[in-house]
């Protein structure tokens, strides 16, 4: 922490920074709104599905119990060995770039979000452009790369979904996802759209899964005209959704128009040869509580063609295992398949994971040892006007795995003046907090000191799922014990289907099972957000964040095989900071604080999911990391920007990005990893 | 270990019925509320996330009423408390280490921290974090 003079020629050097870059940023607004004008797509703002679909009742879902039911008691906390892991990176030369970052999301949209949630897809098939193209998707900014990483589009999430901007009266969009479909070579982003009382801005319960599906004509993401689908998620009967008596609000706030509202929180992609499915989980938006997972299953071939009608069906109540008494669907990650390789079989097959350690699925105690394997037979009918799709599940035994703690980065839960906390060291300081942070009034942090914080491990639920081989791959996050000291690290599985019943009525067999499994956990430090992606010969890459004590946040990824990972966790991007966002001080969280001052501890974001996508015989890898370590004198005297961000190409239209903002740091890393 | 027993605290016993007497006496400190070294908890139960993303100074997280907060110790319910429409809860408990564990029809119940430890006479504030699995 700087002395009291050091601290003094800091403020007034701040001072008159912030003063000329107060002047730079009111003449680069006018810029950047003309420029973001222009980069407007063009829209197809039409809702051609929320009539036409047909939700399915719960009886179409048919599952059977594998084995003998399950109550669960808790199941002991794995002990695990760890993987070793080196700095050495597992990329492609010149194909491991920074993405997308809190400066993107701060500058394009002019507010603060965490986390970023991460999607990413990518294809370097000449269709998509010369040399390939990815795709990037976070809270709230699109981008379109070359495979090098030079930003070749880049937009706010609502410009790029047709909407206006947040601060303009638009929606708030949330969980971007993306995907690559090889066999019609179209392009998917899928986002949950959550809508604003345009007078108070606050949450009026409507919201919505919008899906932009790139022009048949023009398969180049940075060049496409994007078309705009819409599913009605409130469920509360809104513009002809089902109505699932999601709990009313007791105490709505002003323009919350429809507090009865469900939310479809969670949408994650996956496709077959013929559908394309989303699924969430579906919880009471104003209430706590927890409805189902949704599945909704629609007409891949009728998306990518950009038609005006799509056949879509909703799967509601699922339950896995058994109709009533099997735990409640929660996080049934639908599975991508690397190149063409769909399962054809009972008329076109989609696989799904689930996991159930989750309160959702039933289960107090934050911990299990089964998995859920979910099918969709007769997929082709998604082509007809009248889908009959099947639905059944399984739930398998598997490797125990549980809910994990906070991770912790160097120095957690102290004031390490040896370490780079700008945003926290501010706020401990009350010239800096009156200069930079202070509302109208405040001379305080009236909850300080704060101290570095810890990052969010996830809870359990199933992450990134893949299809290959004949096998369904899966990941998730769990607690384990890694030489002797609990922390988060990674469950995967490798599950082998085995179909019973013919044509369109196929289900998921009793013969069904996990055949093979494991951890992957490193000495002290913690591994969270796994995304696995595999090549049809089943070699795969898992992108994943690592964070301890010893290690900022990072980027990190292990290559994996038919029978596991592959030699050492790689580090893909090593973090160079301290993670030092608002969501992890009191201040910025602050909830009824009591007569004296104290304010709960605050929840830090981080997550809440990576991407990993099979592209050619190779995997792209996406994860969150921290790649700058600014000081407090020099986050003062740049207001929060820190300077240049040199490895990253200019955006077009807002020019050289920075390193970071000023209440915010967060980065994503993409890489290519040849398995 | 007898239920409430703090070594140091109360003598160790010679005879059987003083061995009774502390058994009382330590049963009494050990689950009554208005005892001379009685702690006094309280605070507020909140639902966190509140929604998928958060913003600075937007409270991502709002109360939790009607919660019953449940505090064992050495396998008993000590005591109970439930959460006013601010979310906010009082109990006195003995001093000890206690289990807690949240209970809400139709709510989640996943709570932080799931345990807790009081000094005697302590009175602490403490928040509660219900897990609503939005994310």
């Amino acid at each position: 922490m700087p002395s009291n003079r050091l601290w003094r020629a800091v403020l007034v050097l701040s001072l008159v920074t912030a003063a000329a870059a107060a002047l730079v940023s009111v003449a680069g607004a006018s810029g950047l709104q003309s420029s973001a004008s222009s980069a407007l797509p063009e829209t197809n703002i039409i809702d051609p599905l929320s009539r036409r679909g047909e939700e399915s009742p719960a009886n179409r879902s048919e599952s059977q119990q594998h084995g003998k039911s399950k109550k669960h008691n808790g199941v002991a906390t794995p002990v695990v060995t760890p993987t070793p892991f080196d700095a050495v990176s597992n990329a492609v030369p010149g194909q491991s770039f920074e993405g997308l970052s809190m400066w993107d999301q701060r500058t394009l949209n002019g507010f603060y979000l965490e986390p970023p949630d991460q999607g990413m897809c990518a294809s370097t098939n000449a269709s998509v452009g010369a040399g390939g193209r990815v795709v990037e998707a976070v809270n709230d900014v699109f981008a379109a790369y070359n495979t090098a990483g030079t930003t070749l589009k880049e937009q706010t999430l609502n410009q790029f979904f047709g909407y206006p901007d947040v601060l303009a009266g638009g929606p708030e969009l949330t969980d971007p996802s993306c995907y690559y479909d090889e066999e019609t070579g179209a392009w998917f982003v899928v986002v949950l759209t959550l809508e604003l009382d345009p007078d108070t801005g606050n949450f009026t319960g409507e919201n919505h899964l919008d899906i932009n599906v790139s022009n048949p004509a023009n398969h180049d993401p940075s060049t496409t005209t994007w078309k705009r689908y819409t599913i009605d998620t409130t469920d509360n009967g809104n513009h002809g959704s089902p109505n699932h008596g999601c709990g009313l609000d007791p105490n709505p706030r002003a323009g919350e128009s429809m507090p009865d509202a469900c939310i479809g929180d969670y949408p994650h992609i996956g496709a077959d040869r013929y559908g394309f499915y989303i699924t969430t989980n579906e919880y009471p938006f104003f209430t706590d509580g927890f409805n189902s997972a949704q599945i909704y299953a629609l007409s891949k071939h009728k998306l990518a063609a950009n038609a005006s009608s799509v056949p879509w069906v909703q799967f509601a109540n699922t339950k896995l295992a058994t109709e009533k008494r099997g735990p409640t669907g929660f996080t049934i990650w639908p599975a991508v398949v690397p190149g063409q390789a769909y399962d054809n079989d009972n008329g076109g097959t989609e696989f799904f994971l689930s996991s159930d350690a989750a309160e959702e699925a039933g289960n107090s105690t934050g911990s299990s040892d089964t998995i859920g394997l979910w099918a969709i037979t007769n997929s082709s009918s998604l082509d007809t006007a009248h889908p009959d799709l099947n639905l059944s599940s399984r739930a398998l035994s598997s490797e125990p795995y549980g809910v994990p703690p906070l991770s912790d980065q160097p120095s957690s839960g102290t004031q390490d003046p040896s370490q780079n906390w700008p945003l926290g060291q501010c706020l401990n300081i009350d010239a800096c907090f009156q200069t930079f942070l202070s509302a109208p009034g405040e001379t305080e942090d009236p909850y300080k000191p704060e101290v570095i914080g810890q990052l969010d491990s996830n809870d359990s639920r199933m992450q990134q799922v893949y299809y290959a081989n004949g096998k369904v791959w899966g990941a998730l996050d769990t607690r384990m014990s890694v030489g002797g000291k609990e922390q988060a690290g990674i469950a995967w599985f490798v599950v082998k289907p085995s179909m019973i019943g013919q044509g369109g009525g196929g289900k998921v067999g009793p013969q069904s099972a996990v055949v093979n499994q494991g951890y992957i956990g490193a000495v002290n430090a913690n591994v969270t957000y796994p995304a696995l992606a595999v090549t049809t010969a089943g070699q795969g890459a898992m992108a994943f964040s690592l964070v301890g004590p010893a290690n900022y946040p990072s980027a990190a990824d292990v290559k994996f095989g038919n029978s596991g990972p592959v030699g050492t966790i790689h580090m893909t991007a090593p973090g160079l900071g301290l993670q030092d966002g608002f969501s992890e001080y009191k201040y910025y969280s602050p909830f009824a604080p009591g007569p004296n001052g104290e304010a709960p501890p605050p929840r830090p974001r981080w997550g809440d999911y990576g991407a990993a996508d099979e592209d050619n015989g190779t995997i792209w890898i996406a994860s969150e990391e921290i790649h700058n370590n600014c000081n407090l004198s020099t986050w003062a005297a740049t207001t929060g920007h820190c300077g240049p961000q040199a490895d990253r190409s200019p955006v077009p239209g807002f020019g050289q990005p920075e390193a970071r903002r000023l209440l915010g740091n967060w980065n994503t890393h993409i890489a290519r990893i040849t398995p | 270990m007898f239920q409430g027993y703090t070594p140091g605290v109360v003598a160790r016993p010679r005879v059987w019925g003083g061995v009774l007497a502390v058994c009382v006496l330590a049963a009494v400190s050990g689950t009554a509320a208005g005892s001379t070294r009685s702690a006094v908890l309280h605070g507020t139960v909140l639902l966190a996330p509140a929604t998928p993303v958060c913003m600075p100074r937007v409270p991502c997280m709002k109360p939790a009423a009607g919660v019953v907060l449940a505090f064992t110790r050495a396998g008993f319910v000590r005591a109970r408390a439930t959460t006013a429409s601010d979310g906010s809860y009082r109990v006195t408990l003995a001093p000890g280490t206690y289990a807690v564990k949240a209970t809400r029809p139709g709510g989640v119940t996943r709570v932080k921290p799931a345990t807790l430890t009081l000094a005697p006479k302590q009175v602490r504030r403490l928040t509660f974090y219900l897990d609503t699995g939005i994310r």
